[in-house]
């Protein structure tokens, strides 16, 4: 399908039948930045007026947070069909940020945005006090093979996640495995920035890699290679079940829970993030609001508080769609960061942890808390970082 | 008009290269071959002459492995041809000269008003490349240049140079005319897959063997190996004040602020 006849597909004849009601841009977080925001651009692209859309840049500031496309009565697919064909069409004429094109080389050359080499994406399994078994080194039928994703194997802090997530599996006994550097990046951002081709290249290779080892189900670790399992993979015949860990992890509450012994005495907020949660109900998909808040409540001494926006109504944290690689040019913009927004909010509701589960939030987030001058107020942690320290940590293994 | 961008493909730094104990070579396995950065402004700056002159642009690259991708890419970007100039060699990070040789040779047979290639490379600190390819040319030569403006009508173009310290010189020269590009007008842009894809299909790439050229190296690789650490840098610890106490003193000590 492309942007030219969108109208002659079933998925974007759903655009006619927009009542101009402009709920979607009511509830957009970047809608004051952009100069034709969701309402109008549906508006626009009825009227045939695609060019204005596409050169305006306008979507170059959509996160892909879902909110519009979960809220629009009319179940219209904005955010994940509509605004990817409009932002595929940037490719042709420019206007993409210098940024965000090296992320998708980067994915193009080595499988991952962060530009690094395949060969070390594996290289933080060497500091793991439990074993993890590598399927190219050991091959052989396994129940869990484990997606670590990108920046759980390239991003310091994603490390210690990483790190964490091994520990809690080895102690509920799972038996899982990872691809090591025959990992690729499942292609979140390609997908929902319009890089339709690097996605469908992503997926080939991915399932090709798949096809050559022996396992029950997929468990993912965050909530964006998550989204694009369960939208993309499946249209190329891939239906191995997919959890996100911290969906895993629930599952495993009452054999984790006699193992929280040590108390994590903090007042704790929860971030939703926009592929666990809004992204799934829009899809009519399984939501993952209540596992993660279940596992925080189970660490003893652990304070639950929730912000402002939760669940459906939670901020994105502007990650989304791209918007990983743009913060200079929302910067250059004048725009305002809206991970920036989600910490104000987690320091008002009186946490001094906000708790994530999301691959990008770690570290978006704690950058969030230093340009904020916050770090002595609140610190970022992921859900599977918290629950490892209750469980005893790396002394514990 | 026409436009010719020489690319070169160079050990790609993002991926772990070693070093061959026994031959004292870059080990062939560990390299991934990937076009040079100024090679890829070079393109872009041609591509934007292009865009404003209708010129046609030729791209250019040897055999080596990854060659072919980076031709693609480039059509994908909008060149207009692709040569892949075949000498059936592996890479040798010192030919540069005979390279400058080689394409001065292809370059007897395609017209070229322009030649740009990257004002440098790995393999080519010095930026000989296009200077030697120049002097057997018999052409002028410019070179970290960060714009090229050809006029078709006077037959010769404007070259904006990088002086350093902020400080750009303009020069006039007559065409044709090589032209070592520091970086383009605008960053080089990216290459859709699925246009990637749709470039290899196509076939429009092709293949030149240039006859090997006699080529006597007055330069010897003797050694490689990874920079080695230095031990000069003294960590300075404690709280952020001590810290900014201590390095205050340093600088005064040696003289870079008034004490
Ligand atoms: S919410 Fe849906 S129906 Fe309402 S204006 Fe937006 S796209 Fe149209
Ligand atoms: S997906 Fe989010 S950021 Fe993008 S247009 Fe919709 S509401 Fe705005």
């Amino acid at each position: 399908m492309d942007l030219d006849h969108v109208l002659l597909y079933p998925e974007g004849k759903s655009l006619l039948t927009c009542i101009q009601c402009g709920v979607c841009s009511a509830t957009c977080p970047q809608e004051a930045f952009m100069e034709y925001p969701p309402r109008k651009i549906v508006a626009m692209l009825k009227a045939g007026l695609i060019d204005e859309v596409v050169q305006s840049g306008s979507m170059l500031k959509c996160v892909s947070c879902y909110s519009c496309q979960a809220k629009c009565p009319r179940q219209i697919r904005l955010t994940d069909l509509l605004f990817p064909l409009i932002r595929g069409r940037m490719f042709e004429g420019g206007g993409i940020p210098a940024e965000l094109q090296k992320a998708f080389l980067d994915v193009q050359r080595y499988g991952n945005p962060l530009g690094r080499s395949t060969s070390e994406r594996s290289d933080w399994v060497a500091r793991s006090k439990v074993p993890i078994r590598i399927l190219a080194d050991r091959p052989g039928p396994v129940d869990l093979l484990w997606n670590v994703e990108c920046y759980p194997s390239y991003h310091p802090r994603g490390q210690a996640v990483a790190l964490a997530t091994a520990r809690l599996f080895h102690r509920l006994g799972l038996d899982f495995a990872i691809l090591g550097s025959e990992e690729r990046c499942i292609g979140d951002c390609a997908g929902y920035f319009g890089e339709f081709g690097l996605l469908d290249a992503l997926i080939e290779q991915n399932l090709t890699t798949f096809r050559k080892y022996d396992f029950r189900r997929v468990v993912t670790s965050g909530a964006h290679a998550f989204n694009v399992f369960a939208h993309h993979y499946p249209g190329y015949g891939f239906t191995t079940p997919v959890e996100p860990v911290v969906g895993l992890i629930g599952e495993e509450l009452p054999k984790l829970r006699p193992m929280l012994k040590t108390s994590v005495p903090h007042k704790v907020t929860y971030h939703d993030p926009c592929c666990l949660g809004r992204c799934m109900g829009a899809s009519a998909l399984r939501c993952y609001f209540a596992p993660p808040r279940k596992l925080l409540e189970a660490i003893p001494g652990l304070k639950y508080v929730e912000m402002a926006h939760h669940h459906e109504n939670s901020l994105c944290c502007g990650g989304g769609g791209g918007g990983m690689w743009l913060d200079t040019y929302y910067r250059d913009q004048g725009m305002d960061r809206l991970s920036e927004r989600v910490v104000k909010e987690a320091v008002a509701a009186g946490a001094d942890v906000l708790a994530v589960t999301c691959d990008y939030e770690v570290s978006r987030f704690e950058d969030a808390v230093k340009v904020l001058g916050y770090d002595r107020k609140i610190v970022v942690r992921d859900v599977l970082e918290l629950l490892d320290e209750s469980a005893g940590g790396e002394a514990a293994v | 008009m026409d436009v010719v961008v020489l690319m070169k493909m160079v050990p790609d730094a993002a991926q772990k290269i070693e070093v061959d104990a026994a031959s004292g070579q870059l080990k062939a396995s560990t390299l991934n071959l990937i076009p040079f950065e100024s090679d890829e402004h070079a393109l872009e700056e041609a591509l934007l002459i292009k865009e404003r002159t209708g010129a046609t642009v030729t791209v250019v690259t040897t055999d080596l492995p990854g060659g072919d991708v980076a031709l693609w890419t480039a059509l994908a970007k909008g060149a207009t041809h692709a040569l892949l100039v075949t000498r059936g060699r592996p890479y040798e990070p010192r030919s540069t000269g005979e390279l400058a040789r080689i394409y001065a040779k292809l370059l007897e047979t395609i017209p070229h008003d322009l030649v740009l290639t990257g004002a440098q490379a790995p393999d080519d600190v010095e930026g000989e490349l296009g200077a030697l390819l120049a002097a057997q040319l018999g052409l002028p030569y410019i070179s970290v240049a960060v714009a090229v403006r050809p006029d078709e009508g006077t037959h010769s173009a404007e070259v904006t140079t990088e002086l350093g310290g902020g400080l750009r010189s303009v020069y006039e020269s007559a065409l044709p005319l090589v032209v070592g590009i520091q970086t383009s007008e605008t960053p080089p842009r990216y290459a859709p897959f699925l246009q990637i894809r749709a470039a290899q299909r196509s076939k429009r790439t092709r293949s030149v063997a240039v006859e090997p050229v006699p080529f006597d190296p007055k330069v010897e690789v003797v050694a490689l190996h990874k920079p080695v650490a230095g031990k000069g840098a003294t960590m300075l610890e404690g709280s952020p004040e001590e810290v900014a106490g201590r390095l205050v003193e340093i600088l005064a000590e040696k003289e870079l602020v008034g004490g």
